[in-house]
C-alpha cells in the first residue's frame, strides 16, 4: 500500500477504520514503519485496532516474540530456537518455530525477529520457512498513543508478502487480513482484560481499610 | 479434519456392478458380485495392508505378521450406552411375520460397530457417539391413534473436530442428550414427518452450538477457533433420519447400491458459496476452497469467530426403510477423502457377508459390524489417509455370502 501525495494531506486509507484526526497523529509512524517497496507479484496491507488500555500494557503483550499465542489465534505451540549467545534475550535474529492448530491451510511457520524497539514500541518479524503459503512475508507492528479527540492506544500492523501462484492480490490480502484482524481483536481483548485486572488490583491496594 | 484434496476416485479397485433379484417370497435375495471381481478388491486390500505393514516398519512401528489388526493405534474411547457389541452381533434379526399385528415396521439394526483412530496426525480430534437404545416410548402411549405402539430408535454419530478437540468432545457428550430432549419436547416419539424432524434437528444443533460458545473460565476467547463437523443418524423402525453439518458423511447400502444420506458442506458447493457470500463472506482457493481462505468446511458446530459465514444449521434427510437396506456407514473425511461411497460399501459388504474373513483370515477377523468398521479404517490408512479416521457401521440386515464355505464367521 503506497500512499502518494507527498507533503499533501493524504486521505485515510480505506477500510482502516480511523478518523482523519486520528490518522493525522499517526502519519509519522506510518511513514517511518509501515511503508514498503512492493514489487511485482507482491501485495501489502495496513490494519489498525483501537485499544482502551495504556500503550505500555499493550506493548508488553505485542513484544513477546517468544509467546505469540497470548494474543494470536491459531497457534498450537511456539518454541524459541535456542541461541547460545543470546540466551533468553529477545533481539533481532532470534527464530521461533510456530505450530498451527488443525483445519487451517498451514501447519508450521518459522519466524525471525527483525525489530524490537522498546522506546519507539516497534515490533517486526518475517516468516522464513514452514508449511504454509505466505512466502517472503514481512510484518511490522507499532503501538501508539493518541490524545485527540480522546486518549486511547492504536495498534497498527502492516505486512508485505508474495502473491502465490494461482491466487490474486485480493485473495492474498483477504487471507492475511482475516488472520491479522482476528489477532488484533484478541490483542484488544487481552490487553483490556489485563488493564482492568491491574486497575482492580491497584484500587484494592489504595482503598482505605475499614476501621477496626 | 483434513483439508486434503485427495481424489476419491476409484483408481485401484475395479468397479463392481450391483446385482439384485427377488426370490419367490418377495424378499430381495442379493447375489454376491462376480467372485473374480470381488477377489480383485480383496486382493488389492490385502496388498495394501501389507504395504501398510511395511510403512509402519519404516515409521518405527513394527507389527508382527498376522497381528495387523492388533497394532496399537491411539484409539479414542467410543461413548455409548449399548450392551456389548460382540454379543449383539451374534443376534439374528427376526423375520417379519406374515400377518403380524401390533408391531409394524422393520427389525431394528442387527448390530453396529464404531472405530475411531488418530491415523497419521499429531492429535486426535475426532469423536464417535452411539446411544442404543436412544429413545423408547412407553408401550400403549396415546392408545391406537396411528403410528407404532412402540418406537425404539438408535443414535449414531461421527464428529470431526478442528482447531482442537473441545467441540467434538462436547458433541459426543451432549448432542444425543439434547436431541432426546428436543424429540420429547416436540412429541416426535411416534415418528414424525420430514419437516418435524428437520425442526427438531435444527433446534438440537443450535442448542449444542450455543453451549460450546460459552466456555466457563475461558480467558480472552481463546477457544473461539475450535469447531467440529457432526453427522448424526437416528435409526427407527420405519425411518432413517440423518442430520449433517460439515464434511463428514452418511451412506446407506441399499441392495448393493450406495445411497447418500448426507451431502458434504464444502465452501465451493454452489448453494453454500451463495450463502457465505450473501452473509458478506468470501470463498477462495487457498489450499482447497476455504471460507475467508481459512476454513475448509462451510458449516460446523462451534467456530464462533467465523460466524455468520460458518453455519451450524444441519441438512436433514428422512429416508423410509426398505427390505433392501443392508447397512449404513458414517465416517469422517479421513475415510471419505480416500474412498468413494461405492468402494466403502463394497468393502463393508464383503466383510459383513463373511467373505472377507473367509478369504483373508489373517487380515479380517470376523463379519460383525465392528469388523467392517475396523476393515474400513485399515483400508483408509492403506490408501494413504492423512487425518483422524472415524467410522460407524450400522448393520440393518444380516448379509450372507452365497459362494463357498462360511469359514471365518465370528
Amino acid at each position: 500500500m503506497d500512499q502518494q501525495g507527498a507533503g499533501g494531506d493524504a486521505e485515510v486509507p480505506a477500510g482502516l477504520g480511523l478518523t482523519a484526526a486520528e490518522y493525522e497523529q499517526l502519519r509519522s509512524t506510518v511513514d517511518a514503519h509501515h511503508r514498503y517497496a512492493v514489487g511485482e507479484g507482491q501485495c501489502s496491507s495496513l490494519l489498525a485496532q483501537r485499544i482502551h488500555a495504556p500503550p505500555e500494557a499493550v506493548w508488553a503483550v505485542v513484544r513477546r516474540f517468544d509467546c505469540p499465542q497470548v494474543y494470536k489465534h491459531f497457534i498450537r505451540s511456539c518454541a524459541l530456537r535456542p541461541d547460545p549467545e543470546a540466551g533468553d534475550a529477545l533481539c533481532p535474529g532470534r527464530l521461533r518455530e510456530v505450530s498451527v492448530i488443525s483445519g487451517l491451510p498451514a501447519s508450521t511457520s518459522t519466524e525471525r525477529l527483525d525489530l524490537l524497539d522498546d522506546a519507539a514500541r516497534v515490533f517486526g518479524f518475517s516468516i522464513t520457512g514452514g508449511e504454509h503459503r505466505l512466502r517472503n512475508y514481512r510484518s511490522v507492528t507499532t503501538v501508539s498513543e493518541l490524545a485527540d479527540p480522546a486518549i486511547c492506544t492504536v495498534v497498527l500492523e502492516s505486512y508485505v508478502v508474495d502473491v502465490p501462484d494461482g491466487n490474486t492480490e485480493d485473495d492474498t490480502r483477504l487471507f492475511a487480513d482475516t488472520v491479522i484482524r482476528l489477532n488484533l481483536q484478541k490483542l484488544k481483548s487481552v490487553a483490556e482484560a489485563n488493564a482492568a485486572e491491574a486497575a482492580a488490583t491497584t484500587n484494592s491496594v489504595l482503598l482505605p481499610r475499614p476501621a477496626e | 479434519m483434513s483439508s486434503s484434496e485427495a481424489s476419491t476416485q476409484d483408481h485401484g479397485v475395479p468397479a463392481l456392478e450391483a446385482q439384485d433379484s427377488t426370490d419367490d417370497h418377495g424378499v430381495p435375495a442379493l447375489e454376491a458380485p462376480t467372485p473374480e471381481a470381488t477377489d480383485k478388491v480383496l486382493a488389492a486390500m490385502a496388498r495394501l495392508a501389507r504395504r501398510r505393514r511395511l510403512e509402519l516398519r519404516r515409521l518405527g512401528r513394527t507389527a508382527p505378521v498376522g497381528a495387523e489388526g492388533e497394532v496399537a493405534m491411539r484409539v479414542r474411547p467410543v461413548s455409548g450406552t449399548s450392551a456389548d457389541t460382540s454379543r449383539e452381533s451374534a443376534k439374528v434379526a427376526p423375520e417379519p411375520h406374515e400377518g403380524a399385528s401390533a408391531v409394524a415396521g422393520w427389525p431394528k439394526p442387527v448390530s453396529h460397530g464404531a472405530v475411531s483412530v488418530i491415523g497419521r496426525r499429531r492429535e486426535m480430534e475426532d469423536a464417535v457417539a452411539v446411544a442404543v437404545p436412544f429413545l423408547v416410548a412407553a408401550a400403549g402411549e396415546e392408545g391406537d391413534g396411528g403410528g407404532e405402539k412402540e418406537a425404539e430408535m438408535e443414535f449414531f454419530a461421527v464428529y470431526d473436530g478442528h482447531g482442537g478437540s473441545r467441540v467434538a468432545d462436547a458433541c459426543r457428550e451432549r448432542l444425543h442428550v439434547v436431541l432426546a430432549e428436543e424429540v420429547a419436547r416436540l412429541h416426535l416419539v411416534k415418528g414424525g414427518d420430514g419437516a418435524r424432524w428437520r425442526e427438531v434437528m435444527e433446534a438440537c444443533f443450535a442448542r449444542v452450538d450455543g453451549e460450546v460458545a460459552v466456555v466457563e473460565g475461558e480467558v480472552n476467547n481463546a477457544g473461539h477457533t475450535v469447531g467440529s463437523t457432526a453427522v448424526v443418524a437416528v435409526v427407527g423402525p420405519r425411518h432413517i433420519v440423518v442430520a449433517n453439518c460439515g464434511d463428514s458423511r452418511a451412506v446407506l447400502s441399499r441392495g448393493g447400491v450406495p445411497v447418500p444420506l448426507s451431502s458434504d458442506h464444502k465452501p465451493d458447493r454452489p448453494d453454500e458459496l451463495e450463502r457465505v457470500e450473501s452473509a458478506g463472506g468470501r470463498v477462495i482457493n487457498w489450499k482447497g476452497y476455504r471460507v475467508l481462505g481459512v476454513l475448509a468446511t462451510s458449516r460446523s458446530i462451534g467456530d464462533y469467530y467465523m460466524k455468520p459465514f460458518i453455519s451450524a444449521e444441519p441438512e436433514v434427510t428422512v429416508t423410509e426403510r426398505t427390505h433392501k437396506d443392508e447397512f449404513i456407514i458414517l465416517g469422517s473425511d479421513g475415510l471419505w477423502d480416500v474412498m468413494s461411497n461405492e468402494v466403502a460399501c463394497k468393502v463393508a459388504r464383503n466383510c459383513l457377508c463373511g467373505r472377507a474373513a473367509s478369504k483373508y483370515p489373517e487380515t479380517v477377523h470376523g463379519s460383525s459390524a465392528s469388523d467392517a468398521a475396523a476393515v474400513l479404517v485399515e483400508f483408509a490408512m492403506a490408501r494413504g489417509s492423512t487425518d483422524n479416521i472415524s467410522v460407524v457401521v450400522v448393520e440393518l440386515k444380516r448379509l450372507k455370502w452365497k459362494g463357498g464355505r462360511q469359514n471365518g464367521r465370528t
